[in-house]
């Protein structure tokens, strides 16, 4: 017999709610640490059960939000030590490579084409201006609102976004992406 | 054939190829929370206790019937080692000389399952 635990009565609908705000934020900091958005979805998900689980707990959280990347950002590093272990520095091989049996459609390709790309440029960025650029790109938060998330100036939200895309622009420009 | 971008073609700018990845990458619907479900715990014996009792019952069997089979043993060999282990058989012949052939089989009963009959007489021809 199965049930669905209950958190403590009447932080249901708070629980739920804090999800929908920041569930996305969680996401996208740690897909910023590996760029693959199924894991970055677990690691959201792995976040809000231990939200869950300290309010089982009876635990007090004075900034969910705060807490919550904060625990985000520490399971996508764990996640990211562990496929290292598994992994080395070589990554698991994709089937980026393999041609399926339906041909693709020219616009479909040259898109793929470049997101493989792009992909492989913000690796060689350092997190945190993937996180910013993430945030800015995937959920499009403005300046004021990231600065606001990451604890830093909006000056330095500028900074690091000016940065990051000039030298993505360049190098996409480089490869005659764009 | 020019399958490619014509040279007058507009490349797209850096900011909507960003804009276009990381929405493509951003989950869509976005996925509900997964809550855990608990299973009630069932009532049950320890986790030893039940493969514990039978293996020592499956041990206690075993050894009564090799401690049974070894005493039927031991009664038997008492007997001198000139004479038979079986008490209905006969005394061994010298060496060289021929074994006697072995009495007949005492024939079956009449009836039998009626359904093994004809196998049966067919096996052994000599048996009514």
């Amino acid at each position: 017999m199965t049930s669905r635990p209950r958190a403590v009565p009447d932080r249901s609908a708070e629980f739920d709610a804090l999800y929908e705000r920041h569930s996305r934020e969680a996401w996208a900091v740690a897909y910023a640490r590996h760029l693959d958005a199924d894991q970055a979805m677990d690691v959201a998900q792995e976040t809000f059960l231990r939200l869950w689980r300290q309010w089982q707990a009876g635990e007090q959280i004075l900034n969910p939000r705060a807490w919550l990347l904060r625990v985000a950002r520490n399971l996508a590093e764990d996640h990211a030590k562990s496929a290292f272990r598994r992994n080395g520095t070589q990554g698991p091989t994709t089937l980026s490579g393999l041609h399926g049996r339906e041909q693709m459609p020219l616009e479909k390709l040259i898109k793929h084409e470049q997101f493989a790309r792009v992909r492989a440029l913000l690796k060689g960025l350092p997190a945190a201006d993937c996180e910013i650029l993430t945030l800015k790109y995937a959920l499009d938060y403005d300046s004021t609102v990231i600065a606001e998330l990451l604890d830093i100036n909006t000056s330095a939200v500028h900074m690091r976004l000016s940065r990051a895309r000039q030298r993505l622009a360049e190098r996409l420009t480089a490869q005659g992406v764009v | 054939m020019n399958e490619g971008r014509s040279m007058t073609e507009e490349r797209p700018d850096a900011e909507v190829i960003l804009r276009d990845f990381f929405r493509s990458e951003l989950p869509s619907p976005w996925p509900p929370f997964r809550h855990p479900v608990e299973v009630a715990p069932q009532k049950s014996q320890p986790a030893w206790g039940r493969s514990h009792v039978g293996l020592a019952a499956s041990v206690l069997v075993l050894v009564a019937g090799l401690g049974a089979g070894s005493l039927l043993l031991r009664s038997d060999t008492t007997a001198r080692p000139d004479e038979p282990l079986l008490k209905d058989a006969k005394k061994p012949s010298a060496p060289g000389k021929m074994h006697k052939a072995p009495p007949a089989i005492a024939p079956m009963p009449e009836k039998l399952d009626e359904k093994n009959d004809a196998p049966f007489s067919l096996a052994y021809p000599g048996y009514r």
